[in-house]
């Protein structure tokens, strides 16, 4: 195969390089949680398998491998692992080997399926048409999520509504739906309250008053936040961190991966990695404003929202800002799923990037 | 639709901005606090005890020594609520208690301590101990420590000379906490760990370590050794003290043994004592109840008390007499039986009299009306002088904790406590060793050893070296001279031979303690508890009321190089009660046979 210099043409290499960083510090953030145990080493593998994931899609022409076909043939199948998984009770599918959270490829698929269903349409901004095919579609990825792993259920519909809002959602109604949802949510709120399971609603009582419960349901928030706060300007340094090598940190190497990170390189590596994530949204939003195609402009969108999101619910919940939610944290959370996915949407975003010039 | 994306792009910058300025708020202005909260979390100031530093005898042998003992230490933290049952039920099968009273003991040793750690059972056998480390991972928060613990091999013989260490409690550690104690501290309590406690304690250490979230430590951050405490040489002997406190077997009182010739103890006992290693076990209600009620008193030492001297007190009297000329010593005096002072009737012990007597036999038969005459002569400011001159009335300077000084009455007392004039008659009672008059066991062996060493007063002595845990000698007592007996030779020479007249004459009260190959010289003393109208035997007395048994000894008489005084509280007469006592003594002593060595 001739390596065509052509095919650099136009690529984002700042994405690829903050990509890079991140990469960076989720191995490195890896390292000090799992103390280079055996996690660091299949997270080392799973970023191998993502890197090749990223290169191909990134080389590979979007537009071909996204085809209704595929599209709608992954949809299928998806849907019946969720329905599959769901009958299971659990959000595993175990495979001979290793096993993989569908629920994190069914962000992915999430995405392409709006962003298929959108472009169709771009000109005829958000009809009750319109609505309707994306509702049909994707709602039910989201309630199959949901049965299983309410976090990503609601990451699920997040990005979901992301696409309404871009797809042009009404600003009266968006007004009028947040009204009705304060209002609904004062006069059913005991009721949900009650539908919510033990472990939810333990969530949000530690969220509003952690010292209350500093032993059981505080006891995570009031960890990461003394993880988080005792890093100070400068960290207590690589592998150094009092409360992740002494274990007083609960799911270190998932959900409360960005504190260990905080708390070891502290406000200066922190800061860093945030940043890095908005500069990252930032630049995929700015992608999708460049790219004069619909499918990738809306892919874009999706996958920004989906970075978002994720990076918004998870360090927010780190920091005290909102209720801790299950959810990874890109790139510096483990999980094979996880990185696959990132890896290809990042792919996918550097695929679209080599065409935001062209006006095919 | 870019109108759209701007708009998002705003959203997502406003959101990372609020992410970037409450990461800022918790790491940069909270970051201080949050530091705090996680090293206290995480770090753990561990204290190491220091040994106590050990208590010898002259022979080297152990009086207060160290052992090892496990004790079991439970964090409340981890121990509590339907786990912390849980496991204080597995403690409880092991510990072969039954889990309510276990748990009751927990919750009250809970709310007294002042540690981190609530000590739950001291001295575990090592069966139960090998048994719980076994069980360590179904025991979370339960620890087992290693202390070190006094030992006191004497026991309850040696009680009252080395004394005993016990826990801090909460009220010393709020005085002392300032000066590194710790709530597992223990203090001397009296005696010699009381005394010594600056010497004997050593320095903790201190070890900083990192704990995890289960507790467990998991590296020492940085360590500071314990200094093991300064041991201390005695010039008592265990043997002695052992023979002098087995010899007293259920009587209460005090033997004092020095060595004349340079004021140091041999052996210096009370009793009755208690087995010191209970303090550290800890009384129940009802045996410290026992204790306190006890008539014979086992928690003071009567070798520091103050009592009537009674007849030993005449040597002083006579010594007086003789320096002030006021008798000659071949002067015989009529005894009838009494004295009679203007309308006052003073008895002599023996009612029938002892007929004429010189100083020599007045000292050897205990003769009072020689001694009301005398002490008459002399005049109660002369024998106060000499009372004083001789030791009495003030501590002896040997340091040792709860030492009483005795009192030597005069007219200025008399006029200060009952604001009214001396009476010629107490002068009479004085010279005797009654009346106000009080003296401890020590004073009397420090006294005695002046007169039969020539002269010389020593201030009594017990601590022979003080060495550090590498055996390298800190500092070296020796002798304390402290001046002379107001007394010529003469009447030294005077005083000893009616000493030894006392054990060996024909009528000598102290005859009991005489020996077959050795000459004893000797004098003994009964000291009155309640003033009778008639003379009533002291057996026939109930034992509160039952006169006080004296004996002082003193041998070989020709080059003495013992002294000793025999105390026995409510014993009786000094002649059957005391006098026997040191008579076995001197026997073992100089025969070199004892009964367990």
């Amino acid at each position: 195969m001739a390596f065509e210099l052509k095919k650099f043409a136009g690529i984002s290499w700042s994405i690829f390089f903050v990509t890079m960083f991140l990469v960076v510090a989720g191995v490195l953030n890896q390292a000090s949680a799992s103390m280079g145990g055996l996690l660091f080493k299949k997270q080392l593998l799973w970023f191998a398998l993502g890197g090749v994931l990223l290169l191909s899609f990134a080389f590979l022409d979007y537009q071909k491998i996204l085809s209704p076909k595929v599209v709608f043939g992954g949809y299928a199948l998806l849907v019946l692992v969720l329905a599959f998984l769901v009958v299971k009770h659990t959000r595993w599918l175990r495979l001979p080997g290793f096993s993989i959270q569908p629920s994190e490829f069914a962000k992915l698929f999430l995405i392409c399926l709006s962003a298929l269903i959108l472009c169709r349409s771009e000109d005829e901004g958000l009809n009750w048409k319109v609505f309707l095919n994306l509702s049909v579609f994707t709602l039910p990825l989201v309630i199959l999520v949901a049965a299983t792993d309410l976090d990503q259920g609601g990451m699920l519909f997040l990005i979901y509504f992301s696409f309404l809002i871009i797809a042009g959602l009404p600003r009266r109604l968006v007004i009028a739906g947040a009204l009705l949802a304060v209002g609904g949510a004062l006069i059913l709120g005991p009721y949900l309250w009650s539908l919510l399971k033990p472990y939810q609603r333990a969530r949000v009582e530690a969220f509003l008053n952690p010292e209350a419960f500093a032993l059981d349901r505080g006891y995570q928030i009031i960890q990461a936040l003394i993880a988080v706060g005792s890093g100070g300007l400068k960290g207590l340094g690589f592998k150094e961190g009092l409360s992740s090598r002494l274990n007083y940190l609960p799911e270190k190497h998932t959900d409360l991966a960005f504190a260990v990170w905080a708390e070891e390189w502290g406000f200066i590596g922190a800061s860093l990695v945030i940043l890095a994530y908005f500069f990252l949204i930032y630049q995929i939003l700015r992608i999708a404003a460049q790219v004069r195609e619909p499918l990738g402009r809306y892919l874009c969108y999706g996958v920004a929202a989906m970075f978002f999101w994720e990076v918004f619910i998870n360090i927010g919940g780190i920091l005290h800002l909102l209720p801790v939610a299950s959810v990874p944290l890109p790139f510096l959370s483990y999980g094979g799923s996880s990185v696959l996915v990132n890896m290809a949407a990042i792919g996918l975003v550097l695929s679209i990037s080599r065409r935001r010039y062209s006006f095919r | 639709m870019e109108r759209r994306l701007r708009f998002v792009s705003f959203v997502v910058a406003l959101v990372f901005a609020g992410l970037l300025l409450k990461l800022f708020f918790l790491q940069i202005v909270k970051g201080p606090y949050y530091r705090e909260l996680a090293e206290k979390r995480s770090l753990r100031v561990i204290s190491l005890p220091a040994p106590r530093g050990n208590i010898y005898d002259r022979r080297g042998l152990l009086l207060a020594g160290n052992t090892p003992s496990f004790a079991l230490f439970v964090d409340p933290r981890l121990v509590r609520g339907e786990k912390g049952d849980a496991v204080l039920r597995r403690l409880a099968e092991m510990l072969g208690e039954d889990f309510p009273s276990l748990k009751q003991r927990y919750l009250i040793a809970r709310r007294k301590s002042v540690a981190d750690q609530v000590l739950l059972v001291e001295d575990l056998d090592r069966d139960v101990v090998a048994q719980i480390e076994a069980r360590r991972y179904f025991l979370p928060g339960v620890e087992i420590k290693v202390e070190p613990r006094r030992f006191y091999p004497l026991g309850e013989a040696a009680f009252h000379l080395v004394g005993y260490v016990s826990r801090i409690n909460a009220k010393e550690l709020k005085r002392l906490g300032s000066q590194g104690f710790g709530p597992d501290d223990f203090l001397g309590r009296s005696g010699l760990e009381a005394q010594f406690e600056e010497l004997l304690r050593g320095k903790k250490g201190r070890k900083l370590v990192e704990v995890d979230a289960l507790g467990r430590v998991r590296k020492v951050v940085a360590e500071e050794p314990p200094q093991i405490g300064k041991s201390i040489l005695l010039t008592i002997d265990s043997i002695f003290e052992k023979a002098a406190y087995d010899l007293m077997e259920s009587r209460s009182g005090a033997i004092v043994l020095l060595d004349p010739r340079d004021g140091r103890l041999l052996a210096f006992m009370s009793a009755p004592g208690i087995d010191p290693h209970q303090f550290l076990k800890g009384f129940s209600f009802e045996e410290w109840k026992k204790v306190i009620n006890d008539v014979k008193h086992p928690l003071l030492n009567k070798a520091v008390l103050a009592y009537h001297p009674g007849s030993t007190f005449k040597l002083v009297t006579a010594m007086a007499a003789l320096e002030k000329g006021v008798i000659s010593p071949a002067k015989e005096i009529f005894c009838p039986g009494f004295y009679r002072l203007g309308r006052r009737i003073f008895r002599c012990w023996r009612s029938w009299g002892h007929g004429k007597v010189d100083l020599i036999k007045a000292i050897e038969v205990s003769c009072d009306t020689y001694f009301y005459q005398v002490g008459e002569l002399v005049g109660i400011d002369t024998l106060s002088k000499f009372a004083r001159a001789c030791g009495f009335g003030r501590p002896t300077g040997l340091g040792f904790p709860g030492e009483k000084a005795g009192l030597v009455p005069d007219r200025a007392w008399k006029l200060k406590v009952f604001k009214v004039p001396w009476q010629k008659g107490e002068t009479l009672n004085v010279a005797i060793g009654q009346g106000a008059l009080t003296v401890t066991p020590l004073q009397l062996a420090k006294f005695l050893a002046a007169v039969v060493n020539g002269g010389q007063l020593h201030t009594p002595w017990y601590v022979y070296q003080v060495f550090d845990p590498y055996g390298e000698i800190l500092e070296e007592f020796g002798p304390r001279p402290e001046g002379s007996l107001p007394a010529r030779r003469r009447t030294l020479r005077l005083l000893r031979k009616g000493l030894v007249a006392a054990v060996n004459g024909k009528e000598g009260t102290g005859r009991a303690a005489k020996l077959e190959k050795i000459l004893v010289g000797g004098k003994t003393g009964t000291a009155q508890v309640v003033g009778m109208k008639k003379r009533v035997k002291s057996e026939k007395l109930p034992y509160l009321k039952r006169d006080h048994a004296w004996f002082m000894a003193y041998a070989p008489a020709t080059k003495p190089e013992i002294v000793m005084v025999v105390f026995v509280e409510h014993g009786g007469h000094g002649g059957s009660a005391a006098a026997p006592l040191a008579g076995k003594f001197l026997k073992m002593y100089f025969e070199g046979k004892w009964p367990s060595s």
